[in-house]
């Protein structure tokens, strides 16, 4: 098992000509993925690699092949257009991987696809992984190991970090998720942790988050009231200064709140155990298992 | 990026907003003479990227416009946190009965525009926050409705007892939003909304923040853009697509990804040093971009040692092993560099790192403290 993507993911790629588009279509169809379809306005009938079918719609590339899932490589600023198209066509989950969508359009996005019950994870991350299943993103396959830790994370190199020291000391992971770095994205932390917690299969959860706003705040209140498995965290920005944006549109910190020991307070006092380097996810897990 | 008030005022201006007049200055002579030309008494007010500026001296009251110009004579040339003024925005002073705020920004809890109204205006917003949250008011917006006018109403009431004031109060607080969402905002906020002596609702100041990411689309708002109000290595790392944000210490950082980034400079805190800065070089990287951030980091005269921190995904290790290649062949780079890759052609990476004299490490924690070491030993 799993959660959000599996061996009976069926992808299409918004976005399969372009140049990030093909690079990571080949990486995931490499790892096993079953990418089904791709699109492109415009190109619809050619084939990408001589083997998976392009569409000049979303639409059609679901009537044709039963596509579930969608991922998405189209600059920013066609992104949240890209999204609706998806669920407009039907699709039940949609990775956005583009970065720098404006905030405003996703304060848009965000109700359609609620009325659509559709799940976005992103945008600005890295999508997902179930190693030795499905990978639909653009995280490194050889980096991930089959096993029983769930990663979920706002950050995509350092989540592959963490988990290069998973696999590296032996644990490897149920589901790895980047949920975006973004103020206001379609999947958060709690809906991960709920999906960990539900999943038979995962037995530990890493959770790696960052400065700003009160995401990991209200993840902690959560692991606290309905989380059984162990929980170990992580909060990048303890060096970060106020005022200043860390890169991620997310990553400021405002007055008094969203800042990295605040994070970590509300971690611990949820009983989670908090990494002070991202080198103890090992040893702590140790502890907890 | 941060719009000045004089800027946020002529787009609340365009959107409706009743805003008083104002002229931008840039040196004594020239208040001096729009003060004259405004008769009667007026207020000069530094144009700044920050808060705080009436405490900091940078607001002053004049009656007239020898006064006028001996304020600006003050104001121009000042520096407020860190910030020198270049510009003064003057206009008439007003008679103020009665000071509201007016804010809209984006929510992340709620996901959607906010709009937050408040009958304590004229302080910091975070302060009646603080002390008095039951007078601040919020309403989340359906971005796909806007702002309706009985919800605005609703608002308005909150602020005035004297319906006409309500009225011209909420259509205030449309203007405002079309306004934030037309500009692209994250935040924009009239603070204080005002009455005059004569009734009348009054927009007296005007603060706006763009969304970066709205700036490729909206390029009458990018051009805005203050490049007095920036450092040149800010500038430089912006226009090669790096993010870059000086700090006070002496080991320089460059690292690709936001929160690799980040946790790397918390490494260097852990182990006994100081991070000098935080440097993404973004996903795709291309050697021309490594290049520039090592000039940036070399740029800071406090920097002992360079630590990059590569964990190679869409960034290809042989691209940035190539960068700093470049960079160091140039006469002027002697800084010693601490290099850790994995990842995407890391084997390929080494070698080209080795055969230009460098060595390279995979693990995270060696590099940083060996970092760390190297910058100590230099002091």
């Amino acid at each position: 098992m799993s959660i959000f993507v599996d061996r009976d993911t069926k992808l299409v790629v918004q976005g399969i000509t372009g140049r990030d588009g093909s690079f990571h279509t080949s990486q995931m169809m490499e790892y096993g993925t079953q990418v089904v379809a791709g699109v492109t306005p415009g190109k619809g009938g050619q084939r990408f690699n001589r083997t998976v079918p392009v569409f000049d719609t979303v639409a059609d590339a679901v009537a044709e092949t039963g596509a579930n899932a969608s991922i998405i490589y189209v600059p920013a600023r066609f992104a949240s257009d890209a999204i609706y198209e998806a669920a407009d066509a039907g699709i039940e989950l949609i990775v956005c991987i583009s970065e720098g969508v404006p905030v405003l359009d996703m304060t848009r996005v965000i109700p359609f696809l609620r009325e659509k019950g559709t799940r976005l994870i992103g945008p600005n991350c890295p999508g997902a992984i179930s190693p030795g299943r499905s990978k639909v993103g653009i995280i490194p396959g050889p980096i991930c190991r089959e096993g029983k830790v769930g990663v979920v994370s706002r950050s995509g190199t350092l989540t592959y970090e963490i988990i290069h020291q998973l696999s590296a000391n032996g644990y490897g992971q149920s589901t790895c998720i980047g949920i975006g770095g973004d103020p206001i994205i379609g999947t958060n932390f709690i809906e991960c942790l709920a999906a960990f917690e539900a999943d038979p299969d995962t037995n530990a959860i890493v959770l790696i988050g960052e400065i700003g706003g009160t995401d990991e705040q209200q993840a902690a209140q959560y692991v606290a009231d309905h989380v059984t498995k162990p929980v170990v965290g992580f909060i990048a920005g303890q060096t970060a200064p106020p005022g200043r944006r860390m890169g991620h549109a997310g990553a400021i910190i405002s007055g008094s709140s969203g800042t990295a020991a605040e994070k970590m307070a509300a971690l611990e006092s949820a009983g989670i155990c908090v990494m002070k380097r991202p080198a103890d996810v090992v040893s702590l897990l140790k502890e907890r298992l | 990026m941060n719009l000045h008030e004089y800027q946020a005022r002529a787009l609340l201006k365009a959107a409706g907003v009743p805003v008083p007049d104002g002229d931008v200055a840039t040196t004594p002579d020239e208040v001096e003479a729009i003060a004259r030309a405004m008769g009667g008494a007026v207020v000069i007010k530094a144009q700044v990227h920050t808060g705080g500026r009436g405490k900091a001296g940078g607001v002053k009251l004049a009656e007239n416009a020898a006064e006028a110009r001996a304020a600006a004579e003050k104001i121009l040339g000042m520096t407020i946190k860190g910030l020198t003024v270049n510009k003064v925005l003057v206009a008439p002073a007003a008679k103020i009965t009665s000071e509201s705020y007016v804010g809209v920004i984006v929510d992340r809890e709620s996901q959607r525009p906010v709009i937050m109204v408040s009958p304590e205006g004229g302080v910091d917003i975070e302060e009646v926050a603080a002390k008095t949250p039951d007078k601040i008011f919020k309403l989340a917006i359906d971005p796909r409705f806007g702002l309706m006018s009985y919800q605005a109403m609703s608002l308005a009431f909150k602020l005035y007892d004297d319906v006409k004031q309500v009225r011209q109060a909420a259509v205030v607080m449309q203007q405002l939003y079309q306004a934030f969402v037309d500009a692209g905002g994250s935040l924009a906020e009239i603070n204080p909304l005002i009455t005059n002596d004569e009734g009348t609702v009054l927009a007296l100041d005007a603060k706006i923040s763009v969304d970066d990411s709205e700036l490729d689309r909206k390029p009458a708002i990018a051009e805005l853009r203050d490049l007095s109000a920036e450092s040149e290595s800010e500038i430089a790392a912006r226009e090669a697509g790096l993010s870059f944000i000086k700090l006070d210490g002496y080991v320089g950082c460059c690292v690709n990804g936001a929160g690799l980034a980040m946790a790397t400079m918390d490494l260097v805190k852990y182990y006994g040093g100081e991070p000098a800065n935080f440097l993404d070089i973004g996903g795709s990287s291309s050697p021309e971009k490594v290049v520039t951030a090592l000039n940036i980091i070399g740029a800071d005269s406090n920097v002992r040692s360079v630590l990059f921190n590569i964990f190679g995904g869409i960034t290809r290790c042989d691209d940035v092993a190539n960068g700093i290649v470049a960079a160091t062949s140039q006469t002027s780079f002697e800084l010693p560099l601490v290099i850790r890759l994995t990842g995407t052609n890391e084997k390929l990476a080494v070698q080209i790192l080795e055969e230009a004299g460098f060595s390279a490490l995979t693990d995270m924690d060696e590099a940083v403290e060996k970092a760390v070491q190297i910058a100590k030993e230099a002091a």
